[in-house]
């Protein structure tokens, strides 16, 4: 019996290291001092930090990263207020249209951004946002906000109705309760909408390698995928890129698992 | 002063959706709409269905369907197979368990532009792992070009990209798992069933209404997947690896040819929304 139970751990840990083991060859790649050995060691002979250093001390780096944390506060911050407040009434009020909203949110998951890139391309230079933040802002917006309007909804019809009727009969207006009692509520909804919209726009390719020209405006991403095939950048100084672009969202995945999971698991199923 | 407080009450929902709906409007359905009357002009003149009837005779646009085709089913064969594994494993507990889940579910925080790099790196012919080990254990006499070559392009990205995205569908079952009501497997176990009766006849209908309806979001949302596609092979060798999205992509930014992506766009999306059509019925029918 103890035996079969010892097989398992043991199964399910080598099972979780093959599966991690493309983010152990990043890490050893970055730290190991010569990476072009044949055959290669799966732990490095000599390391180095020097890789690494280079990443973070590299100006262009740091401002695609700070490009990133721009449109990422920005992002998230519309989302929550824009999701939570239309989430709300979806879930709480019956109005004209209603199901039609809803089926408006639903189908916008089903539409794969590369087919509406060009026409928001042309609808962007027509108003004069290419090459700027607020172009990302914009369509990062919209494209988390179907996730989000979901998992807020389902949040709010969880609330008890009674909640609501002693605020009305206490004179609370309607944004009022929205705002005072119905927010507070759902606080852990708010956490895990912030994180996941930050992690969709953290991986945002598309619309920031299409939307934005200038190098020095360009996200993590677009910067990142700028290298490749760039011969002159050895493999190890990519890793290393690579590792500082991708730690970010690797800590907040250990730190805030719960908040994840919840989330990933309410969107999908309800 | 009445009417004034019933018209603000009556307002209120739509005051509070109208920033999702402005917002969803702008970059979704507009763009849509525009895209589909782009289908209709070539340059500035109208040509009705021109496009189409082009599009018909495009010999490369039905290898890039074919092409799609295949891509989809092996990412939805594959995502499921290593999903529905790794959740039965994610799902043995002991100590430090949720840890050791986390890890396996890492995948999940890696963005992709880094997965596309750090596998580009795995692939790499002179130096990769990859290829190291496979000839290790005997698999292979000489490295392979694994991003390079016509017959290997699509499968190496595939690999790639479902080692990015499985753990979605890893949590997702896991939860599904969870939910399955222990009292069932208890009194499996006091029938004597195996442990792989009990997850035939008990774990897997009793998860059956998620995987549906995440079978049918795994093949939608196949159709978004461009990133990591794009970096690694470009849709080459040629157009060996080139699905739908990303010859549209490269039509519009390329070859700046909107009107003819939009049109390829168009059929896309009619796909798509056929695909959900159906699903839906065969659900309806099933809830019947």
């Amino acid at each position: 019996m103890y035996r079969q139970k010892y097989m398992q751990i043991l199964f399910k840990v080598i099972i979780s290291c093959l599966v991690a083991f493309p983010v152990y060859w990043m890490l050893v790649s970055a730290i190991n001092k010569n990476i072009f050995t044949y055959p290669p060691y799966l732990f490095p002979r000599e390391t180095t930090w020097a890789y690494i250093q280079d990443s973070i001390h590299n100006e262009q780096i740091l401002q695609w990263l700070k490009n990133t944390f721009l449109v990422t506060a920005g992002t998230v911050t519309l989302n929550l207020l824009f999701g939570s407040m239309g989430a709300y009434v979806l879930g709480k009020y019956r109005f004209k249209g209603n199901a039609l909203i809803l089926l408006l949110v639903l189908s916008t998951q089903m539409i794969p951004t590369a087919l509406i890139v060009a026409p928001i391309y042309l609808l962007l230079s027509k108003v004069g946002l290419i090459d700027t933040l607020w172009a990302l802002i914009i369509s990062d917006v919209a494209l988390t906000l179907p996730l989000s309007t979901w998992i807020f909804k389902s949040f709010f019809e969880m609330l008890p109705k009674e909640i609501f009727e002693a605020a009305k009969i206490d004179g609370c207006s309607e944004f009022g309760i929205f705002m005072h009692i119905a927010i507070p509520l759902i606080k852990p909804a708010l956490a895990t909408v912030a994180i996941l919209t930050a992690f969709d726009v953290w991986n945002e390719f598309l619309f920031a390698y299409t939307f934005i020209l200038d190098s020095a405006k360009w996200t993590i991403s677009t910067g990142l995928s700028s290298y490749m095939g760039q011969y002159l950048m050895s493999w190890s100084g990519i890793m290393a890129n690579t590792l500082v672009f991708a730690a970010i969202p690797m800590t907040i995945y250990f730190l805030l698992h719960r908040y994840i999971v919840g989330g990933i698991t309410k969107g999908a199923i309800k | 002063m009445k009417g004034i407080k019933n018209l603000k009450r009556t307002s209120f929902p739509y005051l509070m959706v109208l920033p999702l709906v402005t917002s969803l409007t702008i970059v979704f359905l507009y763009p849509l709409i525009y895209a589909v009357s782009l289908s209709l002009f070539r340059e500035d003149t109208f040509i009705g269905l021109g496009n189409y009837i082009q599009l018909i005779l495009d010999s490369r646009f039905w290898w890039n369907m074919f092409i799609t085709l295949i891509y989809v089913t092996l990412y939805f064969i594959g995502v499921f197979v290593v999903g529905m594994f790794t959740a039965l494993v994610a799902n043995i507990h002991f100590r430090f368990s949720g840890i050791v889940n986390m890890i396996m579910t890492i995948p999940y925080a890696i963005p992709d532009v880094a997965a596309a790099l750090i596998w580009m790196w795995i692939f790499d012919y002179h130096y990769g792992i990859f290829n190291h080990v496979l000839i290790k254990i005997g698999l292979i006499d000489t490295p392979l070009l694994w991003l390079q070559s016509p017959s290997l392009a699509l499968i190496s990205v595939l690999i790639a990209t479902i080692w990015r995205l499985f753990p979605l569908h890893t949590l997702i079952i896991l939860a599904a798992i969870r939910a399955v009501p222990d009292e069932q497997y208890e009194a499996a176990s006091i029938d004597g069933a195996t442990s792989f009766q009990a997850f035939w006849y008990i774990t897997l209908p009793g998860i059956r209404k998620i995987l549906s309806i995440l079978s049918v979001i795994t093949v939608v949302w196949s159709f978004k997947r461009f990133t990591m596609l794009y970096l690694m092979t470009g849709g080459g060798p040629s157009s060996a690896s080139e699905i739908v999205v990303i010859r549209i992509y490269r039509v519009a930014f390329e070859y700046f040819n909107i009107n003819y992506a939009s049109t390829m766009g168009t059929i896309v999306l009619l796909v798509l929304l056929g695909i959900t059509t159906f699903y839906f019925k065969i659900t309806k029918e099933e809830v019947e």
